[in-house]
């Protein structure tokens, strides 16, 4: 029971200074040219040092019974503790697996180019040099086969495959078939490399159309 | 203090002691605030759980004021204060004191009040309703259950500031001092609100 007809207004009247003191800080903080990670945890601290500050002083845990902060600090625990085992767990997944499923309008997203992009590709990894397009202003080239009405091909000229699956197979691996008339090893392997999946899926969507 | 002076304490202040010595009255509001603890905790984790998930605007980093609520975070640290002084006010028996700090908290308590309509009404104007996205739901239901805390602990003061001119307040410190915890804890509420929703949204933007 020791305190309880102390008077602690100086002290209340102090920690009123500091915790505006604080408060300043933690919106100052902001403002500081910092690391995320160094301004998140700085903020926590000075939120839990006020916390700890209202409770003791204000509330005057300090000097009060022992058992009113267990009372009270198991409840908090408990809130506390219930909340980071939300917050962590809410976006928790059992496996690598499950997060990499896909639908089918995904996985159809992922692979479908836009063939309006097609043509800016072909002209930019040099396609245009060797082979010809009609209807592509610069794509003269005469080294390979021109690929006007690709798609037309009949299918025995497609070596049995659909023109999206040939297409892509002449890209990356153009020896697996070579139209008859042009040289083997002439067209570069490392094409596909070269270039990220989104503009390899817009190139391959436009050549199919042609 | 033993308990023979526990007794004789009490005949003079009318408290029930519990048989840790603790008054009964303290250890229901210490017990009543801890679970007030798992309360918020429950409104404040869901508010981190789906923030970033709104699929409309307008979102947080938008319409939350950091000038407005480091005002209004200020207001209600005062308030704090003024309650501390309030209860040391009426240990004394001083009921001048006493009834100038419980005027002075629950006055602050309605400004902060102020700058929360103020907020909600800009909040309102600005798109943010309880239906729209959910920023919407997880913000006004965790800020507004703060706010109906405030405005319960605005009541409870202003009962005890009308009190002080019909009965003897002196006699109530420990009623008073329960008050008093209740208007506390809803000041650490507002601290732990302040830093997780309002200061944290702001972390990386730089100023």
């Amino acid at each position: 029971m020791s305190g309880e007809h102390h008077d602690h207004s100086k002290t209340y009247w102090a920690m009123a200074g500091i915790l505006a003191v604080v408060t300043a800080v933690e919106v100052a903080i902001l403002y500081i040219a910092i690391p995320d990670s160094l301004m998140l945890t700085g903020l926590y601290v000075l939120a839990a040092f006020k916390f700890g500050l209202v409770v003791a002083y204000f509330m005057h845990l300090k000097y009060d019974n022992k058992l009113l902060t267990g009372i009270f600090f198991s409840g908090f625990t408990i809130a506390l503790g219930t909340m980071v085992a939300m917050v962590a767990l809410i976006n928790y997944q059992p496996t690598k697996i499950a997060i990499s499923v896909k639908d089918t309008k995904q996985l159809q997203a992922m692979t479908q180019g836009n063939p309006e992009n097609g043509p800016a590709v072909f002209s930019a990894k040099g396609c245009a040099a060797c082979h010809k397009i009609s209807s592509l202003a610069g794509a003269v080239g005469a080294v390979g086969p021109a690929l006007d009405g690709l798609s037309q091909r009949p299918a025995d000229k497609l070596a049995g495959k659909d023109v999206t699956a040939y297409i892509r197979e002449s890209i990356e691996n153009p020896n697996a078939y070579v139209v008859e008339g042009f040289p083997a090893g002439l067209m570069p392997a490392n094409l596909r490399q070269s270039m990220s999946d989104t503009e390899y899926n817009d190139l391959v969507a436009y050549l199919a159309k042609l | 203090m033993g308990h023979a002076a526990i007794a004789e304490h009490d005949q003079h202040h009318h408290v029930e002691h519990s048989y840790t010595g603790i008054p009964n009255k303290k250890v229901l509001m210490w017990a009543f605030l801890a679970s007030d603890c798992m309360f918020f905790g429950t409104l404040i984790s869901t508010y981190i759980i789906y923030h970033g998930k709104s699929l409309v605007g307008p979102y947080p980093v938008e319409v939350l004021s950091i000038p407005v609520t480091t005002a209004s975070s200020f207001v209600l640290l005062m308030s704090s204060l003024f309650m501390a002084l309030a209860v040391a006010a009426v240990n004394r028996k001083d009921i001048g004191q006493t009834r100038l700090w419980i005027f002075a908290t629950a006055f602050f308590g309605l400004i902060f009040l102020g700058f929360q309509s103020f907020e909600f009404t800009e909040f309102f104007h600005r798109g943010v309703t309880l239906q729209k996205n959910l920023f919407g739901s997880t913000f006004y239901t965790m800020t507004g259950t703060h706010g109906l805390h405030v405005a319960i602990g605005v009541l409870w003061l202003f009962s005890w500031f009308v009190y002080s001119y019909f009965g003897d307040i002196s006699d109530k410190a420990v009623d008073i001092e329960s008050t008093g915890l209740y208007w506390h804890f809803v000041d650490i509420v507002w601290i732990v609100i302040f830093t997780v929703i309002y200061l944290v949204e702001f972390v990386g933007i730089g100023g």
